[in-house]
């Protein structure tokens, strides 16, 4: 038995709330599963890996996060909201030249959006904090 | 021998001399005054009661801060890295907001496919 499910755009936005929702006020597993469950119905779409991404790098799990939005460019390597993501795990993880690039990447590649002022606003919070080595943390996963 | 030159030195003041020693000598210029009421009311936002020394010390007041000296200096440092702690506070502000704009740009894009 198959099922053919064909979400309508408010559906889909629906959801794509609820999974920020729920990342934001820490219901990181329920946020997970509903962006797979999105992803399901989008499989190209580098958006639901980006916002996977993003559920792991809430809880601090930056090479997880860094998988995800790789992946991300790997489906779309014009992406300017995986590279401006990217760009900020970098600062995390102090690798500050890569995430300069890639914040400069999604810049260039989204100069007036939202996506390119994420990445300016990011390139200047580099600018004025001093970013200090952050621990990955373990979850025993 | 000490004391005795503490003594002479005091008797050659009058009472009119020593007031005159304890009076500014300078009047203030007008730019250090607005300056300082600038400065002093932005510092006061951020720590109340600093600004208003702060204030003073810039255009020339005295009062608890009589000139620049060291405690003078450490009030300027404090008020310097206040600043950049706002500055920074301000600049995590922005992130979180194209952040979430960001985001919302992110569910347009998706539902729109």
């Amino acid at each position: 038995m198959s099922w053919n499910v064909n979400p309508s755009n408010e559906e889909l936005a629906l959801l794509m709330e609820a999974g920020f929702i729920c990342r934001d006020s820490n219901q990181f597993q329920e946020a997970k599963e509903i962006f797979e469950g999105v992803q399901a119905l989008l499989p190209q779409n580098e958006v639901l890996d980006v916002a996977l991404g993003t559920v792991e790098f809430h809880q601090g799990r930056f090479d997880s996060a860094t998988r995800y939005y790789l992946r991300a460019l790997e489906k779309n390597p014009r992406s300017a909201y995986a590279h401006a993501h990217l760009g900020e795990v970098y600062l995390f993880k102090m690798k500050q030249d890569d995430a300069r690039q890639h914040l400069k990447t999604a810049i260039s590649l989204d100069p007036r959006g939202d996506f390119g002022r994420l990445a300016r606003s990011l390139m200047e919070f580099t600018n004025v904090v001093r970013f200090s080595h952050v621990d990955e943390v373990s979850h025993g996963n | 021998m000490s004391t005795q030159r503490t003594e002479q030195a005091v008797r050659d003041y009058t009472l009119d001399d020593i007031l005159k020693t304890s009076q500014p000598t300078q009047t203030t210029g007008g730019f250090r005054r607005v300056l300082g009421a600038v400065a002093g009311g932005a510092a006061n936002i951020f720590a109340p009661g600093v600004g208003s020394m702060i204030g003073g010390l810039i255009a020339g007041k005295g009062g608890v801060l009589p000139g620049l000296g060291g405690e003078a200096m450490q009030y300027l440092e404090m008020q310097r890295q206040i600043q950049s702690e706002v500055r920074a506070f301000e600049t995590a502000v922005t992130v979180l907001k194209v952040r979430h704009d960001s985001e919302m740009s992110a569910i347009r894009s998706t539902a729109s496919r």
